[in-house]
């Protein structure tokens, strides 16, 4: 389903199944020479492979140019991709990858259960004093954010040729501005942004959120566009909805709908009140007994973690793809597009002029309020008349 | 010579008041900060917040967090203002008025940081009090403080205390020039120049540390377009009459708990746990109620966030229980809670007005009408409340529409119940501000601590002869007549003396004479003074009739002039 090219010596797309069976013989084939006590260097280097689970799409192209085919030359390790979409059954797979690129509040959560590993942050990154690069919050126990994205509504121009959508409230205004909405079928932003177009204010918005009468307020607003609402649930959906005509407004990530301009997609991006997100590198919980060869794995998986995180490797993925790098020393290397050679800071979901209407979700409240925000919205959604919509 | 030593010490006046505004600014500002920080770390901590109740996960332990947290926050709060405050009773906006009024010493540091402290504690633990009151003090502590210090500046502490007062509003609603202006209308209650300015830069200081060092969320943040019908004025008016009733109402209600409070068979050490747990048993109910409620605050700027009797309800409960919080001794203010249920209020009567079916401009600006017609009154500030309107939403309409109100609110709670809670409640313990300032402080001084004057004894068994003779030794005009234990008889004038047969002395005593007492105050002895010629007046102990001494008529004309004089003084200094 994602688009990815391998590096020279791999021509082939690799299926899923067969990512997972080259990841089982890594895993079982340095077993017998490192059972003889070798140091790692005497390993095949053909057993060094890692598997990212990553969202696909545009941002993991980006990823392939910015940070997995450096490392892959680098190291001569080789880097395989497995599609994710923030599910959490990934986690309780059979078929765990290396490293997964989870969004914050997952990651809490998955922390909180003990699903991902609790990371020796210093250790990893080995500079003395790195941590101190990252803006605040971004080490956790279980992972370290890498990179900020937003997720907003963007619309299709031609929809609207005279009066465009400018708010948040604009989204739920029906008459002013028909036409589909396409969000996920999840009781994420939607929530968030039902408040904010109630009169909300942003700073407040998981304070209000927190009352019984905030939840009923969001899905009361939520009630009035119920018959205009279509679902997506990969993240590469809602760009194509909007291109193919199919909805006239969509929920979506800043940097898919930026990809999408760049290819001439007739879609505008609404900053006003635009949830702002980490992402994080995390590395799931293995019940594999530690052995040599995983030893050497975590090692390589480190490698791969200092890599990414490097300032020059975070600038570099900002530069393809509008995602904020983590680190304040990487913000100032941000060059410019490497085709419309524009300037990337601009795009960031933390440039200066798109902050004044930015909500920074609360990943531990999401984290905690998950299982609430789900059966309320099962709840919401059973009890609409046409639930089978999409 | 004069002019240059003049230039020196006006020069040496602005630039020490300068410093003195800055840094009681920043110490107010600041110690206002922390005390916000604390109280929402302490009820997110106590599972007061809505934002923290919503992620616990235990709903069992959560209903039981709900009544014992305030329960037990009332037992530390009467704990700490029972065993470790000298006046065993929280402090507050009125203990600086009266400091500055009647330019009598702050209770005494100590005493300060327990209510403060207790504070912190009723609030975080999710008694119906505000933060605004217990701010306020922190302010005027800042104040007292600096004042000590030997600055050699003519009222000293009264500026001081208004400066720390100002910064602290200026900081709690992000608004300096309602600081500076509650500093005047509340604590000052005049605008010499000479406080005036360092008010102003205390106020902009606190300013600049809440909104630019901190970058503090503004309290309010609304949208609102403009008044679309012109009779909606009218009914802001009634909305404030409204209000008045109801404000009056509320501090009946705060006086009548206090009173119950007081009566309850319950040491004062667990009133307030009593209070907390109705707190808690209500909460259960309706969660609103607890703390601040700034979640309700905010919704009821929402169209249909609230049913009409969900409104009803709220303003009953807050009401209540603000009064029964209070009044059974929660450390805390009236000023948050007056914001709450006046919006909430202001709300009701909005969607009374959707339910007549009359067009209007939306529920934002009654709401916010409501808001700042209920709380004026009550804390006695109409400008101030007018100007965090314009200050918090920086939104003009909304301030015209809200000064309709609070002066119908202001004009009628005023004649019906007085100028403000603080000020009754003052008026109750003796000091009455509402004749004028100077009747406050001559109220105030007793006429037993100003200097007694030489007087000649007579007892009463002494013949006339003897009695003249003591008069002429001591060259006095009249002497005083008493019984050999001390006893007050009357006041005999020589000239009754000379040339009058032997009779008792008793018999020719003055019968036009005034007596004071021990618990006579200066206004009361100035008004005795009327129609009187002479040169002393006795003053007698109430309950046994002894004569504690006399008082010339020169000292009482003395201490009222000197009373006019620091007033006009201080009210019209320049620098």
């Amino acid at each position: 389903m994602h688009h990815r090219s391998y590096p020279l010596s791999f021509p082939h797309r690799f299926h899923l199944s067969s990512l997972f069976s080259m990841a089982l013989l890594f895993f079982l084939a340095p077993l017998a020479p490192a059972d003889q006590g070798e140091n790692e260097k005497s390993e095949p280097q053909v057993a060094q492979s890692l598997t990212i689970a990553t969202w696909g799409g545009s941002y993991e192209q980006a990823q392939q140019l910015a940070l997995f085919d450096p490392f892959e030359k680098k190291t001569n390790v080789r880097i395989n991709t497995q599609y994710y979409g923030g599910e959490t059954a990934l986690l309780k797979s059979n078929h765990l990858p290396d490293i997964i690129d989870m969004t914050m509040d997952s990651a809490l959560l998955a922390c909180d259960k003990k699903l991902i590993k609790k990371l020796d942050i210093d250790s990893i990154l080995k500079t003395k004093n790195a941590r101190y690069d990252f803006t605040k919050g971004s080490l956790l126990p279980c992972g370290i954010a890498h990179l900020s994205y937003s997720t907003l509504i963007a619309y299709d121009e031609r929809s609207f040729s005279g009066e465009k959508p400018q708010t948040i409230a604009d989204f739920f205004d029906i008459k002013r501005f028909p036409g589909k909405r396409a969000i996920q079928k999840q009781p994420t932003e939607i929530l968030e942004w039902a408040l904010i177009a109630e009169g909300a204010p942003i700073d407040q918005v998981y304070d209000l959120l927190s009352t019984e009468r905030g939840m009923r307020l969001a899905f009361r607003r939520l009630d009035s566009i119920k018959d205009h609402l279509i679902w997506w649930s990969n993240p590469k959906e809602p760009a194509a909805l909007l291109k193919s005509g199919k909805a006239v407004m969509a929920s979506g990530y800043n940097g898919r709908f930026f990809d999408a301009q760049v290819q001439g997609a007739p879609i505008s991006m609404l900053w006003d009140a635009h949830i702002v997100d980490w992402n994080v590198w995390v590395i799931p919980q293995d019940k594999e007994k530690i052995t040599q060869s995983s030893k050497n794995k975590e090692k390589l998986i480190h490698d791969f973690i200092r890599f990414v995180t490097r300032p020059k490797s975070m600038a570099r993925l900002a530069k393809h793809i509008p995602y904020g790098p983590s680190r304040k020393s990487a913000l100032k290397q941000i060059g410019l597009h490497p085709e419309k050679g524009f300037s990337m800071r601009d795009h960031l979901p933390t440039a200066p002029h798109h902050l004044k209407r930015a909500l920074f979700r609360d990943a531990k409240w999401y984290a905690r309020t998950s299982s609430l925000r789900k059966s309320r919205f099962l709840d919401w959604i059973n009890a609409m008349p046409s639930n089978g919509l999409n | 010579m004069e002019s240059k030593t003049t230039f020196i010490r006006v020069t040496y006046r602005i630039i020490a008041l300068t410093l003195m505004a800055l840094t009681l600014g920043s110490l107010a500002s600041l110690a206002a900060i922390a005390f916000i920080e604390v109280i929402d770390w302490l009820s997110d901590l106590l599972l007061i917040s809505p934002r923290s109740r919503i992620q616990f996960q235990h709903p069992a332990l959560l209903s039981l967090a709900t009544v014992l947290v305030p329960t037990l926050g009332g037992l530390i709060t009467g704990l700490l203002i029972q065993k470790f405050s000298a006046e065993k009773r929280p402090l507050g906006p009125p203990d600086a008025i009266r400091a500055v009024q009647l330019r009598t010493p702050l209770p005494s540091f100590r005493s300060g940081a327990v209510s403060t402290l207790a504070a912190m504690v009723s609030i975080g633990s999710g008694a119906s009090v505000g933060q605004y009151g217990p701010m306020v003090y922190m302010g005027t502590i800042a104040g007292n403080f600096v004042s000590k210090l030997h600055l050699n500046i003519p009222n000293l502490q009264t500026i001081a205390i208004a400066c720390g007062v100002a910064a602290a509003i200026s900081t709690a609603f992000n608004a300096p020039i309602a600081g500076m202006v509650f500093a005047h209308e509340v604590i000052l209650r005049h605008y010499s120049l000479q406080a005036f300015a360092p008010t102003t830069v205390a106020a902009a200081t606190g300013y600049v540390i809440a909104n630019i060092v901190f970058e503090r969320p503004p309290l309010f943040l609304v949208n609102f377009n403009g008044v679309d019908y012109g009779y909606e004025f009218a009914l802001f008016a009634l909305i404030g009459i409204a209000c008045a009733f109801l404000a009056v109402g509320f501090m009946r209600l705060i006086a009548a708990s206090n009173k119950l409070g007081s009566r309850l068979p319950i040491p004062p050490l667990f009133r307030p746990a009593l209070a907390g747990l109705i707190v808690g048993l209500v909460a259960l109910q309706l969660p609103d109620v607890l703390g601040l409620g700034k979640e309700a605050l905010r919704f009821a700027t929402i169209e249909g966030a609230f049913e009409s009797w969900e409104l009803v309800l709220l303003v009953i409960a807050k009401m209540g229980l603000t009064a029964i919080c209070i009044g059974f001794g929660f450390a805390g203010g009236v000023f948050s809670p007056s914001l709450l249920i006046g919006i909430l209020f202001g709300a009701l009567s909005w969607s009374l007005l959707n339910f007549i079916g009359l067009p209007n401009s939306g529920v934002v600006v009654y709401a916010i009408c409501g808001m700042m017609a209920l709380t004026s009154p009550i804390i006695g500030a109409p400008l101030t409340t007018i100007l965090i309107v314009f200050e918090l939403t920086h939104n003009y309409d909304l301030t015209i529409a809200a000064m309709v109100g609070v002066v119908f609110a202001n004009l009628l709670a005023f004649r019906l119940y007085g100028r403000s809670i603080f000020d009754v409640g003052l008026a109750n313990a003796g000091i009455d501000l509402s004749l004028g300032r100077d009747r406050a402080l001559l109220e105030h001084t007793k006429v037993n601590t100003l200097p007694f004057s030489d007087y000649v004894k007579l007892n009463h068994k002494i013949s006339l002869h003897d009695a003249i003779a003591l008069l002429k030794q001591g060259s006095r005009s009249a002497g005083v007549v008493i019984k050999s234990d001390g006893t007050y008889i009357g006041v005999v004038r020589t000239i009754d003396l000379i040339n009058e047969k032997e009779q008792p002395l008793e018999d020719l005593i003055r019968n036009d004479m005034p007596v004071l007492n021990e618990s006579t105050t200066l206004w009361q002895g100035m008004s005795q003074l009327e129609g009187f010629s002479g040169e002393a007046i006795p003053i007698v102990q109430s309950t046994d009739g002894m004569l504690i001494g006399m008082i010339a008529e020169s000292a009482l004309i003395t201490a009222y002039q000197k009373i006019a004089n620091d007033n006009r003084s201080e009210e019209n200094e320049a620098i």
